[in-house]
């Protein structure tokens, strides 16, 4: 069975949170087009659209992690160089950077928690954690970045 | 519901985003509490802050043709790929060449690494953790067109090396660093961030005739040139290996 199409407002989502992952706009699209290529035909074993975003988000946020495990700190490069008139405001581009900095898993956590896509059960089940755990990691989440952008005094 | 059973769930809570009964009570709770009413001004103050600037990123309109045309291409010719690297002859060669390499590599940096000043281009990169971004002013130009901009703020002679200059930039500032002037730019290419300052002010003299010395500091890698009297370093996060591969992609 073939699901539906992903809309173009889930698949920005996707892209967001592929975006904050790895801080890398080369990466993200390229771990987009990889995944959503090599888990076209799984997608259709699962019954339920809001249990296909979450397993997706999961097939996302792997192929992220091993992105950035590839060495050392991930690269960000947020903006596209070769379409000057989708430049990023100049808070994403920051914002972005800090948030594609955190640790694991506070990053994921809050990555997906700021997209509009998922509850916190179903983050709780992408990130393997209970809804107490996941609440503990966005406080933290939310500290860590908090303090990434506060300005020296 | 006591204070603590609602502190524990609030970090839950985002305005806008459904969630269950036991969080509905807890910020409800937390809203007549006046500790956890801080707490959870806080929060939606800061998520409302962050959420905002994250739906600025905007995927290219045409992200499911790229996505399916970076699909297509990216598809290797998997099973000639893999015979080809375990043979145990190529394997050996390739190793072989990945030490000498590598040891090359290794004696270049080693040469490469310091410089007169280098302390002080270290602490000009350490700046680039405590930005937030709002100290710069955004702009769409060229990072070498900020001639005028930088002037008019106080910083005459503005100069990037033709590499860099044709490089978008997306944001521009003028500040005092240890009582001396420097220019620095934000700029889109790999979120390059660019410093400039006359090599006198600070010292910082890298010596590598046209060419750029790259060094590490914390997790951010950095690449210093003089010209003309000027010193321009840029940075990012990353690793040398990182930055060696931008200056070569760089067109002179």
């Amino acid at each position: 069975m073939h699901p539906a199409p992903i809309s173009k407002a889930t698949l920005a989502e996707f892209y967001r949170l592929a975006l904050l992952l790895t801080g890398n706009i080369k990466k993200a699209e390229r771990v987009m087009a990889e995944t959503l290529r090599d888990v076209e035909e799984q997608l259709g074993e699962l019954r339920h659209e809001a249990n296909r975003q979450a397993w997706l988000a999961s097939r996302i946020r792997e192929r992220c992690l091993r992105e950035n495990s590839g060495g050392g700190q991930p690269v960000p490069r947020l903006l596209r160089a070769e379409e000057a008139d989708e430049v990023l405001p100049i808070e994403a581009f920051i914002v972005a950077q800090h948030i594609s900095t955190l640790p694991e898993p506070e990053r994921s956590a809050l990555a997906l928690f700021y997209s509009d896509l998922f509850t916190a059960e179903e983050i709780a089940m992408v990130l393997k954690v209970n809804v107490e755990e996941l609440a503990e990691l966005l406080s933290r989440a939310r500290q860590q970045l908090a303090e990434a952008m506060q300005p020296s005094a | 519901m006591n204070a603590e059973g609602a502190r524990q769930l609030i970090p839950l809570y985002r305005a806008g985003k459904p969630v269950d009964s036991r969080v509905t009570k807890a910020v409800h709770f937390a809203e007549m509490h006046p500790a956890l009413r801080e707490e959870l001004n806080w929060q939606k103050a800061f998520d409302e802050g962050i959420v905002a600037v994250i739906h600025c990123i905007r995927p290219p309109e045409n992200l499911r043709q790229k996505l399916h045309e970076i699909s297509q291409s990216g598809t290797p010719a998997k099973g000639v790929v893999r015979a080809n690297v375990f043979n145990p002859a190529i394997v050996s060669a390739l190793l072989g060449v990945l030490l000498l390499v590598g040891f090359l590599a290794y004696l270049k940096m080693e040469s490469a690494k310091d410089f007169t000043g280098k302390n002080w281009a270290e602490s000009m990169v350490a700046l680039n953790d405590r930005m937030t971004g709002a100290e710069l002013e955004p702009t769409k130009l060229p990072a070498g067109d900020l001639v005028d901009n930088m002037m008019l703020r106080g910083f005459d002679r503005f100069t990037l090396p033709p590499e860099i200059a044709r490089l978008p930039a997306v944001g521009w500032r003028v500040f005092r660093h240890e009582g001396n002037k420097v220019a620095q730019v934000a700029i889109e290419e790999h979120s390059l961030v660019v410093f400039v300052f006359r090599a006198s002010d600070f010292g910082v003299h890298p010596g590598a005739e046209k060419g750029w010395k790259v060094f590490d500091h914390e997790r951010w890698v950095a690449a210093a040139t003089e010209r003309d009297g000027l010193c321009t370093l840029i940075s990012f996060r990353g690793d040398q290996a990182g930055m060696e591969s931008f200056l070569k992609s760089l067109k002179p």
